[in-house]
């Protein structure tokens, strides 16, 4: 098994690798995430990598959590709608958004208790602001609005 | 339906963007979803195979399309909402 970034290809049923800095160990790569408001758009992130943009299906590339405390993204999510608007877990950091698309992040709070291993958005009713951030952690999924 | 067993911790979570309260979240134990955003859960690893998920991933145009991922890498693919699962070509071949 390769390791890096791949593209599915006819259904995933193949599979085209997709070029990352040469300066990003592939093995650093564990997350990746998309927006359907911005197609071409594509972050990645993980653990030692911080979060890398793309707004070309990967063909470049750039850096885009330095403002973040620490390199060790273990979450990443996009707003459902809004593709500027990011949501990143660090390791015992916290849960930061970003609204323009990474160049500046804020912290949001400790995430929940339990190590914050997957995020994701939903436009679900109810929320004080635009939606609800469900956390994937060890001790099941948690669910907050996304304005915390 | 009823609750997470007590042991489903959660590595993955996806939501069905245009029906919200469709909630799927996945682990070492297996795949589960909800239909009424996670207040109660339903096991859906009928033909996943074992092993575990290490990430969720639903089709944005067609979310009936559930990509699973295991901790080994290879890749899973509903097209039922997880209903039944069927495993995909190995990465790295190349397209």
């Amino acid at each position: 098994m390769a390791s890096g970034l791949f593209r599915g290809i006819d259904r995933s049923q193949r599979w085209a690798p997709i070029t990352i800095p040469a300066d990003l160990h592939p093995d650093k790569l564990t997350l990746v995430a998309t927006t359907a408001a911005a197609p071409t758009r594509l972050y990645v992130a993980g653990p030692g990598a911080g979060v890398l943009r793309s707004d070309d299906r990967g063909k470049t590339w750039r850096t885009n959590g330095a403002a973040l405390p620490s390199l060790d993204v273990a979450a990443l999510a996009v707003h459902t709608v809004r593709s500027d608007t990011l949501y990143a877990g660090i390791a015992g950091q916290g849960v930061f958004r970003t609204e323009d698309g990474g160049d500046h992040w804020l912290r949001m709070d400790d995430g929940p208790t339990s190590r914050v291993l997957a995020l994701a958005h939903s436009p679900l009713e109810g929320s004080m602001n635009t939606g609800w951030l469900y956390a994937a952690t060890p001790d099941g999924p948690y669910l907050s609005m996304d304005c915390f | 339906m009823g609750r997470l067993p007590a042991n489903a911790g959660a590595k993955a979570v996806a939501i069905e963007p245009k029906q919200p309260k469709r909630v799927y979240t996945a682990g070492d134990t297996g795949l589960f979803r909800s239909d009424d955003a996670g207040e109660t859960w339903q096991a859906s690893a009928q033909g996943l195979p074992g092993g575990g998920v290490a990430a969720l991933a639903l089709d944005p145009r067609a979310p009936q399309t559930i990509y699973a991922a295991t901790p080994d890498g290879a890749v899973d693919r509903s097209d039922d909402g997880a209903g039944s699962w069927r495993r995909l070509a190995a990465s790295g071949g190349g397209g």
